[in-house]
C-alpha cells in the first residue's frame, strides 16, 4: 500500500470533530431520582442499549466518512512488492542471432539458461523466449520448469540478426500485460551492433528487471565478406566482373586471401591486404557463365575465430536474349531504328529484336515474344488482333504506338478505340508531368527538353496516365488486360512527331519499359536474411510460387504457395522460386554484415539499458501504482458516498427519535 | 383573585397549615354559593315537607318560623361521623418536579379535608405511615383537635417505603365506628393490592376515599435523552430512554390509573386523582361537587 498524496491524511484531524461532538459535548446528566420505578421494565435497557449502539453507529459512520474522504484525496495504490512469487514472470531470453553461432556462445548462454532455470523457485511461472530480428515464444508461460528446459534444449543458433530494440518491445509488451512483476533473462553475446538507433527503443516498463548473461568474454576480431557485387543476369558469353568487399571487425590488418567459387569450383583466388578495422576489394572475372542459374561465392581462405561468415553467397543468372517483335506499317522503318539504337545501347541488353510488317507479324506467334510493339499501325489483321489478344490475357506484354496511322483510320491498333489529331498550341508541348514511380519510367528522368510536335488524343478511360504533356494529353498509358500488360505512347518513335529519340532519356526510358514489359526487371538475386521475398505476382494471378529453401524442402505450403505475398528469408543459403507464370529464379540469401560485427556493447550502455525503466529496485511497482490508484481513491470515494448516505440515514433515524422523544 | 393564592405554589408559602386549610376551605366554599353545611357529615341529609303522621320532633321550627311552612330535617346518621386521614409519607411523597412536593401538597389536601370537618364539628383524626405507621392523631371533635392534626401534618416528612398493610391493620384495630376514611398517597403499588388491603375498612362499614396524588412529571415524563433514574425508595437505578418515557411509560401509567380507578369503584370506594401543580381548591371543589350528585 502507499499514498500519493500523504499530506491529505491531515484531514484524518477533522475525526476530532464528530468525537468532540458526540463524545465531549455529550451531556452527561447526573442520576435523576424518581418517584417509583414500578412503571419502568428491565427490558427498555436493552433500548437504550440500542439507543446509545446507533449512536456510537452514527458516530462511527461520521468518523469513516471523514476518514474515507482524507483517504480518498491521499490517493491510495496497492503496491505490486505484495504480490506473492507466484504470480512473478520470469522471462528467459535466448539470443539465436547469427553471431551467436561464434564459439560456443550458443552452448554457453543454454548452460547460463539452465543454471537460471535451477535457481528459480517453485511455483514461479517461466516463459522461454529466443530473439533475433524477432522474438517467437518457445516454450509458454508455465509453473513447469520441464518445459522450459525442454525449449532450451531446443534452440540453436540461427542465420538472422539480433535486434535488441526489437527485444525490448516485446518485454515491453510481457511487462505492460503482466499482473505482477516480470524478471527478464537475457543470454546473449551482447552485440554491439543489434543495438537499436537510439536507447528509447530499449525502454522497459518499470515492472520489469532486466538481467543480462553476457554469452561472450570480450570482442572478437572477426573478418568477413561483407558484400559481393555482381550482375544478377546475363544475357550472353561474355565475361562478368564479380566484385567482392571485405570487412575487418577489431581485427588487426593482415594479408587475406579471397576466393571465388562458381557452382562449387574455384575460379579464381587473390591476395588483398586487408587493414586494421577497414575494407578492402577483390575483383574477379568470371570467363563464362553456363546456361540458367550460376551459385557462387567469395570466400575468405583465412582462418578466424568466427568461420561461419567468411562467405557471401551470390547468383548469377545466364540467359540468351528474349525474342521481342516490333511490328510497322511496311513504309515506316523509322521508328524501329530508334527503338533497336536504344536497346542495343544497353550494356546489358536482354532482348534480341525483330522487326515485321504487320502482314509479316500476322505469320508470327505472339507468345513466343517478351513482348510486341505496334509502331504506328493502322488496321489489323483479325487473326493477329486475336493473337495479340490471347497473348495479352495470358500474360504477354504490347506497346502501342500511336502516330498518322492511327490517326487516318481513327481508332487505335487492338483496342478499336476513337483517337483524334491533337493539334499542340504553339508548335510543340513538353512533358509536364511524369510518374517516377512506374518501372518504365524510375530512371528515365524528366523527360528535359524533349518536345512533342504531335500527340494523338485519346481517352485513358481506366487506364494509369504515366506521362502528360503541359496540356494535359496524356501520352503514355497502361492498362491491364487479363494477366497482361499493355502501354500506349501517344505519339511515335521516329524522330518526326517529337525528338525524343535524340535525347539521352530515350534511351533508359526504352530499356527500362522493355524490361517492364518483358518482366526482367534487374530484381536482385541476392539478397539478406529477415529480407522479404515477395511473391505478390504470383498470389495476384492466383498461380502456386513454390519456394525450396536451403535445405531443399518446400518452404511454402500448398496453400501458403497460392496465397502468400511474401515469404521472410530466415535462412541463409541458396532458395529455388518457382513462380506461376513459369519464370524462375535463383536467390541467394546471406547474414546481415552487421552479425560480423563482434563488438560488445559497453558497461555504461548496459547499465543504461538495465535502469531504462524505473530502476531494478523499482521493479515491479509503476505499472501497477498507476492501475492501483485509479482504482483504489475510485472506490474510497465510492465508499466514502455510501458512508454519506448511511451517515444520512443513521442521523435521520437516530435524530427522529430524539425529536419524538421531546 | 382568590385563585391565585390557591396556587399550590402560593400555598407553600403560607407559613402554618391551619392558615393553608382555612385559605383553601373557605375559598371553595365561598365559591360554591351553597349551603354551609355542605360537607362530609352524614346528619344532616336533606329538608322533607311534612306530611300527616311524621314525627314532629323532626319539624324544622325555625323554617316554619320564616316561611309558616312545615318541613322535615331528614338525618341519616345518628351521631356525628369521624374523618380519618391517612397520609402516605413515603419516600416516594417527596418527589417533586416543580416546588411542590407531593408531600406538601398531601398535607395540603389533608389539612383542607380536617380544616373542613372541624368546621362542621365532626370528628377528624390522622395517620400518617410508610411502611410504618409514623404518626396517629384519633379522631376526636374535641377543642383543640385541629391544632393537633396541623402538627401532627407538619411533623410528617418523607420517610422510607411504602407499605399499606401494617397502616390499615392498625387503623382496623382503632377504628371504632363508622366514619369517613381519606387515605391521600401517590399509590405506587400494585392496585390489586391496594384494593385489597383497603377493602376490610370498607366492610367495616366506613366510607373509603382515595386522594391519589401524582406529579406532573410523574404522569408526562420528560427526557431530552437517556437518564439514570434511581428510585427514591428502593435507590433502585435504571436508565430509561426518552422514547420509552414518552411512549410505553406513559400507556403503564395510564393502565395503573385505569385500573386503579375501576377496582376501587368496584370496591366501593371513592377515587380522585389529584396533580399537584393544580390549585387545590379547584381540586377540592370538583370532587366535592362529584361527590354531592352521587349522594
Amino acid at each position: 500500500m502507499g499514498l500519493l498524496s500523504p499530506w491529505f491524511l491531515a484531514g484524518f484531524a477533522a475525526l476530532s470533530l464528530p468525537v468532540w461532538l458526540h463524545l465531549l459535548r455529550r451531556r452527561h446528566s447526573p442520576p435523576r431520582e424518581f418517584s417509583s420505578l414500578m412503571l419502568f421494565e428491565r427490558r427498555i435497557e436493552s433500548s437504550i442499549r440500542r439507543r446509545r449502539l446507533r449512536y456510537l453507529s452514527l458516530l462511527a459512520l461520521r468518523c469513516l466518512l471523514l476518514a474515507a474522504l482524507a483517504l480518498a484525496f491521499a490517493r491510495p495504490y496497492k503496491e505490486t512488492a505484495a504480490v506473492g512469487a507466484g504470480d512473478r514472470l520470469v522471462v528467459l531470453a535466448l539470443d539465436e542471432s547469427f553471431s551467436m553461432r561464434q564459439g560456443d556462445r550458443m552452448a554457453r548462454a543454454k548452460a547460463q539458461a539452465m543454471a537460471e532455470l535451477a535457481r528459480r523457485r517453485a511455483g514461479e511461472r517461466i516463459q522461454v523466449v529466443a530473439f533475433a530480428s524477432r522474438v517467437r515464444l518457445a516454450a509458454e508461460a508455465s509453473r513447469d520448469p520441464g518445459q522450459a528446459r525442454a525449449a532450451i534444449e531446443s534452440l540453436e543458433a540461427g542465420d538472422s540478426r539480433s535486434s535488441y530494440g526489437e527485444l525490448a518491445r516485446v518485454l515491453r509488451v510481457l511487462g505492460e500485460g503482466a499482473n505482477g512483476p516480470v524478471e527478464a533473462h537475457v543470454f546473449t553475446d551482447l552485440q554491439r551492433s543489434s543495438l537499436p538507433p537510439g536507447y528509447k527503443d530499449l525502454a522497459l516498463p518499470a515492472n520489469l528487471k532486466l538481467v543480462l548473461h553476457a554469452a561472450a568474454d570480450g570482442p572478437v576480431g572477426n573478418r568477413t565478406v561483407e558484400a559481393v557485387n555482381a550482375p544478377p543476369r546475363v544475357w550472353g558469353p561474355a565475361p562478368v566482373r564479380v566484385q567482392a568487399t571485405l570487412a575487418a571487425f577489431g581485427a588487426a590488418a593482415a594479408p587475406v586471401r579471397a576466393s571465388l567459387v562458381i557452382e562449387g569450383r574455384r575460379i579464381a583466388s587473390q591476395d588483398v591486404a586487408l587493414p586494421a578495422g577497414g575494407h578492402a576489394v577483390a575483383e574477379f572475372t568470371v570467363p563464362e557463365l553456363r546456361h540458367g542459374a550460376n551459385r557462387g561465392e567469395v570466400r575468405i581462405e583465412s582462418p578466424d575465430a568466427f568461420s561461419a561468415d567468411d562467405r557471401r553467397r551470390f547468383v548469377i543468372e545466364r540467359s540468351d536474349p528474349l525474342p521481342a517483335l516490333f511490328v510497322h506499317e511496311a513504309h515506316e522503318r523509322r521508328a524501329g531504328l530508334y527503338f533497336r539504337t536504344a536497346l542495343e545501347a544497353s550494356p546489358q541488353n536482354a532482348f534480341r529484336l525483330e522487326e515485321a510488317s504487320v502482314e509479316q507479324a500476322a505469320q508470327r506467334e505472339p507468345a513466343r515474344y517478351a513482348f510486341v510493339v505496334l509502331s504506328d499501325v493502322g488496321r489489323l489483321p483479325e487473326s493477329l488482333s486475336s493473337a495479340l489478344r490471347a497473348y495479352l490475357e495470358r500474360g504477354g506484354a504490347v506497346w502501342i504506338t500511336l502516330g498518322p496511322s492511327a490517326v487516318a483510320r481513327g481508332r487505335a491498333p487492338l483496342l478499336e478505340e476513337p483517337v483524334a489529331a491533337n493539334g499542340l498550341r504553339g508548335g510543340f508541348q513538353t512533358a509536364w508531368d511524369l510518374d517516377a514511380a512506374h518501372p518504365a519510367l524510375a530512371r528515365a528522368g524528366r523527360w528535359e527538353g524533349v518536345k512533342f510536335y504531335q500527340a494523338v488524343h485519346m481517352d485513358p478511360g481506366q487506364a494509369r496516365v504515366l506521362a502528360r504533356l503541359a496540356d494535359h494529353t496524356p501520352v503514355l498509358m497502361e492498362r491491364k488486360v487479363g494477366a497482361g500488360r499493355l502501354l500506349i505512347f501517344a505519339s511515335t518513335f521516329d524522330n518526326l512527331a517529337n525528338d525524343f529519340p535524340l535525347h539521352a532519356a530515350f534511351v533508359p526510358f526504352i530499356e527500362r519499359t522493355a524490361a517492364y514489359l518483358a518482366g526482367v526487371e534487374q530484381q536482385p538475386n541476392s539478397l539478406t536474411v529477415d529480407e522479404h521475398l515477395s511473391l505478390t505476382r504470383a498470389a495476384e494471378s492466383g498461380a502456386a510460387a513454390e519456394v525450396i529453401g536451403p535445405d531443399g524442402r518446400r518452404a511454402l505450403s500448398l496453400a501458403e504457395a497460392v496465397t502468400a505475398q511474401s515469404l521472410p528469408l530466415l535462412r541463409a543459403g541458396y532458395y529455388e522460386v518457382r513462380r506461376g507464370n513459369g519464370r524462375n529464379q535463383s536467390l541467394a540469401v546471406n547474414p546481415d554484415p552487421r552479425e560480423s560485427d563482434l563488438d560488445l556493447i559497453p558497461a555504461d550502455t548496459l547499465d543504461l539499458w538495465r535502469n531504462s525503466g524505473a530502476g531494478p529496485e523499482a521493479a515491479a511497482s509503476a505499472p501497477r501504482q498507476e492501475q492501483a490508484r485509479r482504482e483504489w481513491w475510485r472506490i474510497v470515494l465510492l465508499a466514502a458516498l455510501a458512508l454519506a448516505a448511511a451517515e444520512s440515514l443513521a442521523a435521520n433515524t437516530y435524530l427522529k427519535g430524539q425529536s419524538e422523544g421531546t | 383573585m382568590l385563585q391565585r393564592y390557591l396556587d399550590p405554589t402560593v400555598l407553600a408559602g403560607i407559613s402554618g397549615l391551619d392558615l393553608v386549610a382555612k385559605t383553601v376551605v373557605e375559598g371553595f366554599v365561598a365559591g360554591l354559593h351553597r349551603s354551609p353545611d355542605f360537607g362530609f357529615s352524614q346528619e344532616f341529609a336533606e329538608y322533607r315537607a311534612y306530611t300527616p303522621g311524621d314525627d314532629l320532633r323532626y319539624v324544622d321550627w325555625n323554617v316554619f318560623a320564616r316561611t309558616e311552612r312545615c318541613y322535615l330535617k331528614r338525618y341519616r346518621g345518628e351521631t356525628n361521623t369521624a374523618l380519618t386521614v391517612l397520609l402516605d409519607a413515603s419516600a416516594s411523597m417527596g418527589f417533586s418536579s416543580h416546588r411542590v412536593s407531593k408531600l406538601d401538597y398531601a398535607r395540603y389536601l389533608a389539612a383542607s379535608l380536617l380544616y373542613l370537618a372541624g368546621r362542621q364539628r365532626d370528628a377528624a383524626g390522622l395517620m400518617v405511615f410508610d411502611d410504618q405507621v409514623r404518626d396517629v392523631v384519633a379522631p376526636s371533635s374535641r377543642h383543640g383537635q385541629l391544632s393537633r392534626l396541623l402538627h401532627a401534618l407538619e411533623r410528617a416528612e418523607a420517610g422510607r417505603r411504602t407499605d399499606y398493610a401494617r397502616p390499615f391493620l392498625h387503623l382496623l384495630d382503632h377504628l371504632r365506628r363508622r366514619g369517613i376514611v381519606a387515605v391521600i398517597s401517590d399509590f405506587f403499588a400494585e392496585p390489586e393490592v391496594v384494593v385489597r388491603t383497603m377493602a376490610p375498612v370498607r366492610f367495616r362499614g366506613s366510607e373509603l376515599i382515595l386522594f391519589h396524588v401524582l406529579d406532573p412529571e410523574e404522569l408526562r415524563p420528560h427526557f431530552d435523552q437517556p437518564l439514570m433514574l434511581v428510585d427514591l425508595e428502593t435507590r433502585e437505578k435504571l436508565e430509561v430512554a426518552p422514547e420509552y418515557a414518552r411512549v410505553e411509560y406513559r400507556a403503564r401509567m395510564a393502565a395503573h390509573l385505569r385500573q386503579l380507578r375501576e377496582l376501587s369503584r368496584q370496591a366501593g370506594m371513592d377515587y380522585f386523582l389529584l396533580e399537584t401543580h393544580r390549585p387545590l381548591d379547584e381540586a377540592l371543589r370538583e370532587y366535592l361537587s362529584i361527590r354531592q350528585g352521587r349522594m
